[in-house]
């Protein structure tokens, strides 16, 4: 695979463990470097850290929810560049809504097909 | 017509025959009392149109204070006022208090004949106006027993309509509670809040309480503790008179409706009590629909709460078993034989399509619900047609299906969600490519309507349906045995064809099936032109 300096940086923020599994492997076998974060708090602070070249973000995710994630992101001037791409299991209107009002740049719902979301990153990055 | 009566309160004997003789001419049905409490004693006993009332009898009572009495007790019954000359002022006063006119002495006939005529006259418009606004109300209830409505607002009504029938001043709604049987007030009018807030009545408190437990309607012109059941009970005595009446449902009583008079010197009467009481027939029907509407629109959220918070559930292992399936059938775990392969990417199928029937049943729920807002905007049918086709035309290759699209020539807008119409659209072509066999073919095309409607087909030459499942097809989950159907095999159960149903439905429009078996089948619907054609 490939292997090189500049790798892209794609930040996972997912709490359910075989699906960080699943899709970490399948990213790296496609030469992004990867890096998890299981709950809203954990995902500002290696925002900040890592300074990722996108982000992957579940909705409902423990002590920050993903919409209040995107938001501070957003309104913050060093990261706002950052695309963050929604990958939740709601799937109604209003839940789509209120995460582009966050300001997320896609939204993708589980279960997604793993080619359109490999698609979508590469849109981006 | 019974005959209009007339009941002169008079001592002077050649006036009172004065007007006998000429009332009862006329055709009226006179009688003659000669002092105020004989003449109120014969109010007591039946109804009188108008009563003419010298001013000056003898015995404990004059003109004046009988015409108070009768204002009070007997509101139905119109006064004119006999006065004597220099007793102007008097006879205003007499006007003020609520006579309908005053009469001069000496009269004449004719001048006695005008001013009864008159009188009884109005009268008659009075009570066909106030007939006609009770229908009107009574009219209004048997409106509000098949409309949607919250229980509040649907008590709130009838309050103030029955106020209103019989010119109560206040009042309130009674409900049962159907656990502990305690009775709560739902809506008042006239009121203190903290009352209204604080009454709890057991089952045989109280005046309220009697008629929850006995089922008796009340019609009270005295004070209560006048009757032996209320004879204990201390009672407002800025109440004059009051109607209580039970609200029953299926013999059940659920409500009590009071109705008071305090401030006014009206008195119920008879005829208001008979009213209310046929208003509190309807009014119960009301109450006990709005009831079943509340609980069914309880019953109507949580269920979309569940099916909403159940698809949520049901997506996350999906996406795990979807994510295993594309991981492995890539590769990165490691290389597959065959068979390996075979299996795997049928598990990846039967997890779609339990991905799809969660969707579908959540799309349905939320149509059927009504929380489904449709976004109509104009659109050209014939684009949105060719788009879909486009599309799914990669898919009837794979199968060896041909599936082509032949536009109306008259290129049509029409007003509807596009995403929602896309999505009929979908679930009928997708349905015909399924059932129609490899080298067979999918044809969609459009025309105007008889009406103002735009008609699209989508015709395959697949297995056809056997007319009898032409309706039920439509129904939810409503899947052909292989037997019903000529040949093949179909799979795949149909909550799509019952969204389709919904979605046009929707749209004002309407949906069919037409299909000979062996001739393929045509799935038809017309959607309503809400604009101007647009060439």
């Amino acid at each position: 695979m490939i292997n090189t300096p500049d790798k892209k940086k794609v930040l996972v923020v997912e709490d359910e463990p075989l699906i960080v599994a699943l899709l970490s492997t399948a990213l790296t076998a496609r030469g992004y470097e990867v890096t998890i974060a299981e709950d809203g708090e954990k995902a500002l602070e290696l925002v900040s850290k890592i300074l990722p070249d996108i982000i992957l973000l579940d909705l409902m995710i423990p002590k920050i929810s993903g919409y209040d994630v995107c938001k501070t992101i957003k309104a913050d001037d060093q990261f706002k560049s950052i695309p963050v791409i929604a990958v939740s299991a709601l799937a109604q209107q209003i839940e789509i809504n209120r995460a582009l009002t966050a300001g997320v740049q896609e939204y993708v719902i589980k279960p997604y097909k793993m080619s359109a979301l490999l698609e979508i990153i590469r849109k981006y990055v | 017509m019974a005959k209009e009566k007339v009941l002169v309160i008079e001592d002077d004997v050649n006036v009172s025959d004065f007007c006998f003789d000429a009332l009862t001419g006329e055709g009226y049905e006179v009688e003659v009392v000669s002092s105020g409490e004989n003449g109120l004693a014969l109010l007591q006993d039946k109804p009188y149109n108008l009563a003419l009332v010298d001013l000056h009898l003898p015995g404990g009572m004059d003109g004046i204070q009988i015409l108070k009495e009768i204002r009070i007790k007997f509101p139905h019954t119109a006064v004119i006022i006999f006065s004597g000359v220099g007793k102007i002022e008097i006879a205003v006063e007499s006007m003020r208090l609520g006579a309908y006119d005053y009469i001069t002495k000496p009269f004449s006939v004719d001048e006695l004949r005008f001013v009864v005529d008159r009188c009884l006259e109005q009268q008659r418009l009075h009570t066909e106006v106030g007939g006609l606004r009770n229908i009107k109300n009574l009219y209004k209830v048997s409106i509000m027993m098949s409309s949607l409505m919250e229980v509040e607002k649907v008590l709130d009504m009838i309050l103030k309509l029955a106020g209103d029938m019989v010119h109560a001043d206040s009042g309130s709604l009674m409900m049962v509670n159907e656990k502990t049987g305690e009775l709560t007030i739902g809506v008042s009018m006239g009121m203190s809040r903290y009352i209204a807030k604080n009454v709890h009545l057991h089952s045989g408190d109280r005046i309220a309480g009697w008629v929850a437990k006995t089922g008796e309607a009340l019609l009270l012109t005295d004070r209560p503790d006048t009757l032996p059941q209320f004879k204990d009970i201390e009672t407002n005595p800025k109440i004059k008179s009051s109607i209580v009446i039970p609200l029953k449902s299926k013999d059940k009583i659920i409500g009590v409706l009071n109705i008071n008079n305090t401030g006014s010197t009206y008195t119920f009467t008879q005829q208001d009590f008979e009213l209310l009481k046929e208003l509190a027939v309807d009014a119960a029907v009301a109450i006990e629909n709005a009831k079943v509407y509340e609980r069914l629109k309880e019953i109507d959220t949580l269920k979309t709460q569940f099916i909403s918070m159940v698809s949520h559930e049901l997506r996350t292992p999906l996406t795990i078993i979807l994510s295993s399936v594309e991981n492995l059938d890539d590769g990165i775990f490691g290389e597959l034989n065959l068979e390996q392969h075979r299996w795997i990417k049928e598990i990846g199928t039967s997890a779609n399509r339990l991905n799809t029937l969660i969707s579908d049943i959540l799309d349905l729920s939320k149509l059927e619900s009504g929380q489904t807002v449709l976004k109509k905007e104009s659109i050209k049918l014939s684009d949105l047609i060719q788009k879909n086709v486009a599309q799914l035309s990669q898919l009837a290759k794979k199968r060896g299906l041909t599936l082509k699209f032949t536009p109306c020539p008259k290129c049509i807008t029409i007003l509807a969600d596009p995403k929602k119409i896309e999505q009929v659209l979908v679930n009928l072509i997708d349905n015909a490519l399924k059932f129609t066999p490899a080298g067979g073919s999918v044809e969609v095309t459009m025309k105007p309507g008889e009406k103002d409607e735009i008609i699209v087909t989508v015709a395959d030459t697949g297995i056809g349906i056997k007319s009898e499942y032409l309706e039920v097809i439509f129904n939810r989950f409503q899947q052909l045995k292989q037997s019903d159907t000529p040949e093949g095999n179909p799979q795949g159960v149909g909550l799509g064809l019952a969204i389709a149903k919904e979605i046009v439905t929707q749209h004002g429009g309407r949906i069919w099936a037409e299909s000979e078996p062996g001739k393929g089948s045509r799935f038809i619907f017309a959607l309503p032109i809400e604009e101007q054609r647009n060439d």
